[in-house]
């Protein structure tokens, strides 16, 4: 993929690193540093994407720790304001729905702590039905399902972000169809 | 782990199956609504903008309660 395949936006930057890595030789920092300050990715290759899978390894950096996240179903590809958003802060996970810039979380979980080492988190959205797994070493643990009973959203983009205030990794970030 | 029981009025369940039922706060840094609720120690922004998600200020007014 090339950097055009994304829409960039928000008070942050994004750097490739060399380490830390998953596999091959780059990864992603994202850097959003300052208290409120964000950086979203949203792929434009395909905005209408139903049910949507997203596999990503990441982690907040040790140093500065941020709040990675995962976006789906985003209806616009230059803010996250309408759509699903899934987080993670230190050692649970978040899975919100936002609509015209309001959030409504659906449903929490405790994870390990995100800080310092790679993990890796799949969201899968089929229909309304919101499914959050994670990556134990030799399969995946389900963390949390949840429906949204508003409907809010059929489709639209998807991408990942460090969503305010600190530092940290992507790698091996996989969008697609939500598969069988 | 809580999850989202009901839209209108906002409750929540936890683990244990207790109903979790927010609460209201203004955000006294940015004047915005606040929906909480607590879960013993823990408490969770449940509704907000996106601006409130880690927002220390309403989270001192409500503990300040």
């Amino acid at each position: 993929m090339a950097q055009s395949d994304w829409n960039i936006f928000g008070a942050g930057t994004w750097t490739i690193v060399t380490t830390p890595v998953v596999s091959g030789s780059y990864a992603i920092l994202l850097d959003s540093l300052a208290s409120g300050n964000s950086i979203v990715l949203l792929y434009n290759g395909d905005t209408n994407i139903g049910n949507t899978e997203i596999k990503a390894w990441f982690q907040a950096q040790s140093a500065a720790p941020g709040r990675p996240a995962l976006f789906w179903r985003q209806q616009s590809l230059s803010d996250v304001d309408n759509g699903y958003a899934m987080q993670v802060v230190t050692d649970h996970v978040y899975v919100y729905r936002v609509v015209t810039g309001t959030w409504t979380l659906l449903a929490t979980a405790s994870v390990p702590n995100i800080a310092g080492s790679y993990q890796q988190y799949r969201v899968r959205m089929k229909g309304y039905d919101i499914e959050v797994c994670r990556w134990n070493g030799s399969d995946w643990d389900l963390l949390l399902v949840c429906p949204d009973p508003a409907e809010a959203f059929a489709s639209g983009a998807a991408g990942f972000g460090n969503w305010y205030q600190g530092r940290s990794y992507f790698d091996d970030v996989c969008i697609g169809e939500e598969t069988p | 782990m809580i999850r989202q029981v009901s839209e209108d009025p906002l409750i929540y369940e936890n683990e244990k199956g207790e109903k979790l039922t927010a609460e209201k706060v203004v955000c006294p840094e940015h004047g915005n609504e606040v929906w909480y609720v607590r879960d013993g120690a823990d408490i969770f922004f449940v509704k907000g903008d996106g601006a409130e998600l880690f927002c220390e200020a309403w989270r001192k007014a409500v503990e300040g309660n």
